[in-house]
């Protein structure tokens, strides 16, 4: 009895926002679940002022710092509290692929990135927010990274840019004074630090995790965005020359990461940069806070990935993150709530929010990043090139690195034979590409 | 008229009736269980209501003559609900190309199968099954064994090395993943650092990113966690072996050597059967070291692939920061497929065993 | 190895014990040694885990090996306080505490009905059971999800109780027919005789005989129970449980290796001291159980 009263409120709701209609509807063609949303609050809670959503992410780390941004929310819409829930990243999918597919899961979750996030229109795991969100203030890149079909599936908010962080006592401990701009200068800085009893690089190749950022820095500093666009066409090969010789740089670098690079993950490789057991590591603007809060007191630099030579440009990669997304199995009642927050995020005051808490770069135009000169550094990256696995024919190169990674360093094979793994990898994302691919 | 009928008549009839409603009940209980599977809450809930009452009525009938059937009924039905029924409901994704999210509409028959059966990393994952089994029996039984024998003489302090061999038995996944961490590890790891310490720094290794080398450590905290089991059901096999039989044995100028393998090791044939097939079914559906030590993608290189890896990898991608790719169906199949050889394998070994067994 | 351990295993309960030889005193002080490298083998990553509880960051890496520098109590501490371990703990304690006696009054009820009655389909039913044992966990996890969603038990104790208490089954089924065909049956038959209804003579004369294996059964399920990890996280993660908790620790404290192993001690010492306390019944039954399968 009480499924059919419900049932009848949430008609009515749902008839009261045109927008929100649409994407349930949607949604409830395709997943039985959404087709009766069904409350987890009773009844009696419906009338009461405050909202309470809740959000599931991938940071644990971050976690305190959500919370302050949900607080910042939460000042600006007291009737609004937002609860933040996170899972390790190796988890994550898991978790809230399985909650999505029977419609039960959070009110609100971090959205990834394209292409994977087609996966999730396509499962109407995503309510449409087009009518409802207003993104006029978000710049074109982060419109796009949320629009599919014409179609807006999530609210952006913020970019991180990937170059290679360090820190500036050790650096002046070996006497270097210039940060390198070219391969050959930056093989230079290494020899000068490891000859000075410094472990120049800290690096992770056991979840395949930096070797792949590594990878896809140097790579997209030989290919240039020209470059880039050729080998999404498959007019480039990542077996050319020019790319194997990637491949061998990386190599040429082995003895200057840490000992046992292997079999080091993703974690243990930022825990020895952060201590300051290493000079320099791969790393990204959300990356900040962490070292920040490990060592209060380090003296980080950054700068871009060098050039392969004289005559191609220093570059970044930027990928987008946190994307927050509206669950179709949301409670009507808490739809407004939901769009408010969604909403908040695309303004000024909530992309300095997320800027100063979670140290992400902000995507609203007219936000400067602030705080850490290095985030303004990093905006005014020379060549932007977004990470590899946001687009379709390269979205597993990652996967190639994680599960093959050691024999790219292998000394016994070629390294054009890892190179022919890798652009094996793009071969069949190119054979098997998507009816609707995303815009690039 | 169904007064008037004398008491000895009544009883088939009664029967019958037992047996409509047990039909019925069962065609209830699949009712619900398909409407749940459907999200249809409401129906699920009135039809498992009128489950519960003609199960009673059921019940009630049976249990003068049959009281048995009450005594086993809830655990039947509740492990039907919740663990068989489940089961049988992935298989159908099993005939899907799908993804793992929304709905699965691109039904593509046995393809899936037919897939696996063609694909290397499903063949070399179940050989590393393979090894890791083999790795395991002869741990448990060269090493296992013989501590319980030493056990069963009730030597001083046997209790306590029987409780401290099965302690790693009870830790955690989750415990099982960190403290390795910081044996193998290779930046907080303790065991390199050891080996300088005992003046072998070339012995250094490593240990988590060997393609040889990894998976052998596999098998060894594998073993760690394991072969409690094996040495305490090996004891209890051994206290049933009767001391005076071994005694006459030995009156009959038998050797220690004689003893064992004629008296003593025929003994133990149940404890060894149960412990080879309990170990089977645990190496091949091991999942937890293989994913602390090598991660879901078998690194390095695949090389500490195993098959319920392949299952989780396909269904739920390789997590991290990367992207990657899902196909739950693929998944569904493949555990399918794990099932079917898990269920043939050790129906052949406990035939083999038993009669064994017997013969012995 | 396997030989000394063997003479080891024969001679002492024979005549020799009387006049120990040097030859003995060799064998026992060896087997002694083996014991307990092996026994070293065992505890040592326990012990260390212990240890790294109490030390700080910078400790793990200028000395991973032997004792903490100073006794870092506050990682226990902070931990508490900041990762929510108290209301992880509560929830574990709840699921543990309410699966546990479920699966014990079942798999009791069943095993009792499985092996003491004569009837067509004990066998296979019994057979059914064990086939549970061989089911991935991997592919069942989508329909029960589907399931607890319709029983609107997602995110409620109530659902991983259900869930665990099913899963516990099979195992505790076969450990509980394999008690009660050790046992004598004429026992409950005299009492049934003696006109005792079925119910009564298994509770007054079955259940009292079959403790050793209900310990057991209660303790085997409630360690892996307590210990569960993918379906606590994935089926409830409203309600996480103390695996769920510490294994977030590791995102959360990304370095702080002390914290994270105080998180995990604090999540293995009720396992760890129930198992001390009950070890005796714990093995007794497990093994009475396993053997008559």
């Amino acid at each position: 009895m009480e499924d059919q009263r419900n049932h009848r409120i949430s008609r009515r709701h749902l008839l009261e926002s045109a927008g929100v209609a649409a994407g349930i509807g949607l949604a409830s063609q395709i997943t039985p679940a959404s087709a009766a949303p069904q409350s987890t609050t009773p009844f009696f809670q419906r009338n009461q002022e405050s909202t309470k959503l809740t959000f599931w992410g991938q940071f644990p780390e971050l976690l305190d710092p959500f919370k302050a941004v949900m607080a910042d929310f939460n000042a600006a819409h007291p009737e609004i509290e937002v609860e933040v829930e996170m899972t390790t990243n190796d988890q994550y999918k898991t978790k809230i692929q399985s909650a999505l597919n029977v419609g039960s899961g959070p009110d609100l979750y971090m959205v990834p990135a394209q292409p994977e996030m087609n996966n999730y229109v396509n499962a109407g795991a995503l309510v449409d927010v087009t009518d409802s969100v207003d993104l006029s203030q978000v710049i074109d890149v982060a419109k796009d990274a949320v629009t599919i079909d014409g179609k807006v599936w999530a609210s952006p908010s913020g970019r991180y840019t990937v170059g290679i962080c360090y820190h500036r006592n050790l650096f002046e401990e070996a006497g270097v004074t210039e940060e390198p701009t070219t391969w050959e200068e930056f093989r230079a800085v290494m020899q000068q630090l490891l000859d000075a009893g410094i472990t120049p690089y800290s690096i992770a190749a056991k979840d395949g995790s930096l070797t792949y950022f590594n990878y896809i820095g140097l790579a997209s500093s030989v290919l240039g965005t020209e470059g880039f666009e050729q080998v999404l066409s498959g007019e480039k090969k990542l077996t050319d020359p020019d790319m194997v010789a990637v491949v061998q740089e990386m190599r040429d670098w082995v003895p200057f990461y840490q000992q046992n690079f292997l079999g080091t993950p993703y974690a243990e490789a930022k825990a020895l940069f952060a201590t300051g057991k290493t000079a320099m590591m791969d790393c990204g603007s959300a990356d900040l806070s962490g070292y920040y809060e490990i060592d209060p007191d380090a003296q980080l630099g950054f700068f871009y990935w060098p050039a392969a030579d004289a005559d191609h440009s220093q570059v970044t990669n930027t990928g987008m993150s946190v994307m927050y997304g509206i669950n179709p199995a949301i409670d009507e009642s808490k739809m407004n709530a939901a769009i408010t927050f969604l909403n908040w995020v695309a303004t000024p005051e909530g992309a300095q929010s997320m800027n100063r808490n979670i140290k992400l770069l902000p995507v609203v135009e007219g936000v400067e990043p602030e705080g850490d000169p290095i985030l303004t550094e990093m905006v005014n990256s020379p060549l932007d090139i977004p990470v590899w696995y946001e687009r379709w024919p390269t979205l597993n190169i990652g996967t190639v690195w994680t599960t093959d990674g050691n024999s790219a360093f292998d000394t016994d094979t070629p390294p054009d034979e890892f190179a022919a793994k890798l652009q094996a990898s793009v071969d069949e994302q190119l054979a098997n590409a998507p009816v609707a691919t995303p815009a690039s | 008229m169904a007064i008037a009928m004398p008491q000895a008549e009544r009883a088939p009839n009664r029967d019958r009736l037992a047996l409509v409603l047990g039909i019925a009940a069962a065609v209830l209980l699949l009712i619900a269980l398909l409407l749940m599977n459907r999200l249809e809450s409401r129906y699920a809930f009135l039809t498992l209501g009128a489950f519960v009452l003609v199960s009673a009525f059921f019940l009630t009938l049976t249990y003068p003559k049959r009281p048995y059937i009450a005594f086993i009924f809830p655990a039947v039905v509740i492990y039907t609900m919740f663990v068989i029924f489940p089961a049988g409901a992935a298989f159908r994704y099993s005939l899907y190309n799908w993804t793992g999210l929304g709905p699965a509409t691109d039904f593509i028959g046995a393809g899936n199968y037919s897939e696996i059966l063609r694909d290397p990393q499903f063949r070399d994952a179940l050989w590393n099954n393979v090894q890791l089994f083999l790795a395991i029996f002869v741990i448990q039984n060269a090493i296992g064994l013989p501590i319980a024998l030493a056990l069963d003489t009730k030597l001083r302090g046997h209790e306590f090395y029987r409780s401290a061999l099965f302690l790693p038995v009870i830790v955690s996944l989750v415990a099982t993943a960190y403290i390795w961490q910081i044996i193998l590890g290779p930046n907080i790891g303790m065991l390199n650092p050891l080996l300088v310490d005992l003046g072998h720094p070339e012995w250094q290794r490593d240990w988590l990113a060997d393609t040889f080398l990894t998976f052998k450590l596999i098998w060894i905290v594998q073993a760690w966690q394991h072969i409690g089991v094996p040495i305490v059901i090996y004891l209890a096999g051994l206290q049933s072996v009767p001391t005076d039989l071994k005694d006459s044995a030995r009156v009959d100028g038998g050797n220690s050597w004689q003893v064992f393998r004629g008296v003593t090791f025929p003994m133990l044939a149940p404890a060894f059967t149960i412990i080879t097939i309990t170990t089977f079914i645990a190496m091949f559906r091991a999942f937890d070291i293989p994913y602390v030590l090598g991660g879901p993608g078998g690194a390095p290189d695949g090389t500490t692939d195993v098959l319920s890896l392949v299952i989780y990898r396909e269904a739920f991608g390789l997590g991290g920061i990367v992207g990657s790719q899902y196909r739950q169906g693929y998944a569904v199949a493949a555990g399918v497929v794990m099932f079917a050889f898990l269920i043939v394998a050790v129906s052949i070994q406990a035939i083999i065993l038993r009669r064994r067994e017997v013969a012995m | 190895m396997s030989s000394g351990a063997i003479d080891a295993g024969t001679l002492p309960a024979s005549v020799s014990r009387k006049r120990r030889s040097l030859k003995d005193t060799l064998v026992s002080i060896t087997i002694h040694a083996l014991l307990i490298l092996a026994v070293i083998f065992a505890l040592l990553p326990v012990v260390l885990a212990f240890l790294a509880s109490f030390k700080s960051l910078f400790d793990f890496y200028d000395n991973p090996l032997g004792l903490p520098a100073k006794w870092e109590w506050h990682n226990y501490t902070s931990v508490w306080r900041e990762a929510h371990i108290a209301d992880y703990a509560r929830n574990s304690v709840i699921v543990t505490f309410v699966s546990v006696p479920l699966i014990v009054v079942l798999s009791c009820l069943a095993g009792y009905g499985l092996t003491r009655y004569q009837f067509r389909f004990s066998r296979t039913i019994y057979l059914y059971f064990l086939a549970g044992l061989l089911i991935p966990i991997q592919l069942t996890i989508l329909p029960s999800l589907l399931q607890m969603k319709a029983l609107h038990l997602v995110n409620t104790h109530a659902g991983l109780i259900t869930l665990y208490t099913a899963l516990g089954l099979p195992f505790s089924v076969f450990l509980m027919a394999g008690f009660m065909n050790t046992m004598p049956g004429e026992l409950a038959e005299a009492a049934r005789l003696d006109g005792a209804g079925e119910l009564r003579a298994f509770w007054d004369v079955v259940v009292p005989l079959t403790k050793p294996a209900l310990a057991t059964v209660a303790i085997l399920n409630g360690v892996s129970i307590w210990n569960e990890f993918f379906l606590a996280l994935i089926l409830s993660p409203g309600t996480p449980t103390l695996q769920v908790g510490i294994n977030n620790l590791r995102g959360y404290y990304s370095t702080e290796w002390g914290y994270i192993f105080a998180g995990v001690m604090v999540a293995a010492l009720p396992v760890i001291l129930a198992y001390v306390l009950l070890t005796k019944q714990f093995i007794r039954g497990l093994t009475a159980g396993a053997l008559k399968g």
